[in-house]
């Protein structure tokens, strides 16, 4: 899954971004789930801000586990107790199984709260196109905004 | 009084029009991908740089190139960036040939112009208008443009004139000739001929006997005289196909129908759009071994009547389909094609009017729309390969140029 994605380092000013510590390579800036302490840019009410991304190893904030969370489950209320928000996150590739492909618009993600009204922003995901899986070997891909794969 | 002939070509065309909108692709090795995702069919100079070829499987050039990025081939953009070039270009000649997708040949004989500064005009305008980088050789032929162009790429600007054309001639192998393929020029290198300039010293006779007319008509054009002209007017095709893999390998027969119903679709638009009809009609299924199956019909009449070919689209299915086989493409072949307009018309069949009018309208709005926005109640099988618009065109769905 796509764990590594990379967005432009014009979305957000340079403080934001040296108070984040994240790596930034020329124009573009990586971030990654296996980051030390992993952020997904993303845009709210056209706002641009940085949350935690999914929920690494901590069970006991009663948010899912992992950085993805699959549509079908979210469509069929699953955690709808948790009163998810469908939020979009910046980039303008992701890299999957080691391919980095282009985004155009922007990866559809949601946004929860944890018991300590903390937000954390998962990856929505849905079973790979064709030719997706023929791209990347996946069997999920990422939702995207306005593009199909 | 000599020719002038220029040669426009686009530098990584298909990488450049991503580029054009999305400057995050700028500088960067950046991979067009086609054939269902499966391997680069274009590629960035950066790319290029990595070792990395064009037709690669996407694995191999992952492990030349892994920072590169890759993208989803998009040939209804291709295809307006394509167009809007061929309007710059008429600003500089009412002759001009569109040879493919990224290339123009353009007849510019009897205008009073500086060669090299014409070039340059032509590509700043390109640039300029369309964000699109493109290279320019002008000479006294098109096979001698052809080869310029290709020189000092990207951004090349080349003029080959009388006064450097023997430089440039032991300068440029003779794989460098369009038409010369790495096999005749294997062939030419077995005579001891490398260059272009040994190419015309070997004699007429000698080349006449090697590479047979073609070759001989190269060996005049290569000495500025020009014997192949720019091409205006695209002669009628001699065959007409639509086909390609139908995503992933099946045995569903529904499946298969709906991949060969939408081929048929896109035959259809293009016998509207030549003003064609065919006589002879093929329908082929690839399996997943990569066997061929075909079925051939001879039609009553010249038709394109899109009815009664999928009748034989049904008919072919039948007789070609195994329960037992895997499938992975599907095509459907016209030859035996004449015009519409000069169709010998049978006095007891008239023209379903009512039908070609439906169908001219259908075309009309599909143009304008987009591919399959109206589209037989056939494809209904498989609505999910309809989802994805950029898969709806093809290269041969960039009408009017040579190639394709």
């Amino acid at each position: 899954m796509s764990y590594k994605i990379k967005f432009r380092k014009d979305e957000f000013s340079e403080d934001e971004l040296k108070k984040m510590k994240i790596r930034i390579n020329g124009d573009d800036v990586i971030v990654s789930f296996f980051d030390k302490e992993a952020y997904l840019p993303i845009k709210i009410l056209s706002e641009n801000r940085f949350v935690l991304w999914g929920n690494k190893n901590n069970p006991r904030l009663r948010v899912p586990l992992g950085a993805f969370l699959a549509f079908e489950n979210i469509k069929s209320g699953q955690i709808s107790q948790l009163k998810p928000k469908i939020v979009d996150v910046i980039a303008n590739a992701a890299q999957e199984n080691g391919i980095w492909f282009q985004i155009k618009v922007g990866i559809k993600a949601i946004l929860i709260k944890d018991i300590y009204g903390k937000e954390h922003a998962y990856i929505l995901t849905m079973p790979a196109t064709h030719y997706f899986k023929t791209m990347t070997r996946s069997e999920k891909m990422p939702v995207l905004i306005k593009q199909v794969i | 009084m000599k020719k002038i002939i220029a040669h426009v070509d686009a530098d990584c065309f298909y990488v450049s029009c991503e580029r054009i909108r999305d400057k995050s692709l700028l500088g960067r090795a950046v991979g067009v991908l086609g054939n269902q995702g499966a391997c680069v069919i274009a590629k960035s100079y950066e790319m290029k740089a990595c070792g990395v070829k064009t037709g690669m499987p996407i694995w191999e050039a992952k492990k030349l190139c892994p920072e590169a990025i890759y993208v989803k081939r998009d040939f209804e953009w291709y295809g307006s960036v394509s167009y809007a070039m061929q309007e710059i270009l008429k600003n500089y000649s009412d002759a001009i040939e569109y040879y493919s997708i990224d290339e123009s040949f353009l007849d510019l004989s009897g205008m009073n112009m500086d060669m090299f500064q014409t070039a340059k005009r032509m590509q700043l305008e390109i640039k300029e208008k369309l964000d699109l980088p493109v290279s320019v050789g002008i000479s006294h032929t098109r096979t001698l443009a052809k080869i310029a162009s290709e020189k000092n790429k990207p951004r090349g600007l080349t003029v080959v004139k009388e006064e450097n054309l023997q430089d440039f001639l032991c300068n440029t192998d003779v794989s460098e000739i369009s038409g010369i393929g790495s096999k005749l020029a294997h062939r030419l290198y077995s005579y001891g001929i490398k260059n272009c300039g040994q190419y015309i010293a070997a004699g007429r006779r000698k080349i006449r006997e090697i590479l047979n007319k073609p070759g001989e008509e190269i060996w005049y054009e290569l000495q500025g005289k020009s014997l192949l002209p720019v091409r205006t007017v695209k002669p009628l095709p001699k065959m007409v196909s639509r086909g390609g893999g139908i995503a992933g390998n099946s045995s569903d027969l529904d499946y298969i129908y709906a991949f060969l119903v939408r081929n048929l679709e896109r035959l259809h638009e293009a016998l509207w759009r030549y003003r064609i009809e065919l006589k002879n009609f093929s329908v082929i299924l690839q399996n997943s071994e990569g066997c061929y199956f075909t079925k051939q019909f001879l039609l009553p009449d010249y038709s394109s009547d899109f009815e009664q070919l999928l009748y034989y689209v049904k008919a072919a299915l039948n007789q070609l389909y195994s329960s037992r086989k895997k499938y992975r493409a599907v095509f459907l072949m016209g030859t035996d094609i004449c015009s519409k307009d000069l169709k010998q018309l049978n006095l007891f069949n008239a023209p379903d009017l009512r039908k070609s009018k439906f169908n001219e309208l259908k075309n009309l709005i599909n143009n304008k729309l987009g591919n399959f926005v109206v589209r037989s109640a056939a494809t209904e099988s498989a609505p999910m390969i309809y989802r994805d618009v950029n898969s709806n065109y093809e290269i041969t769905d960039i009408y009017g140029k040579y190639c394709f």
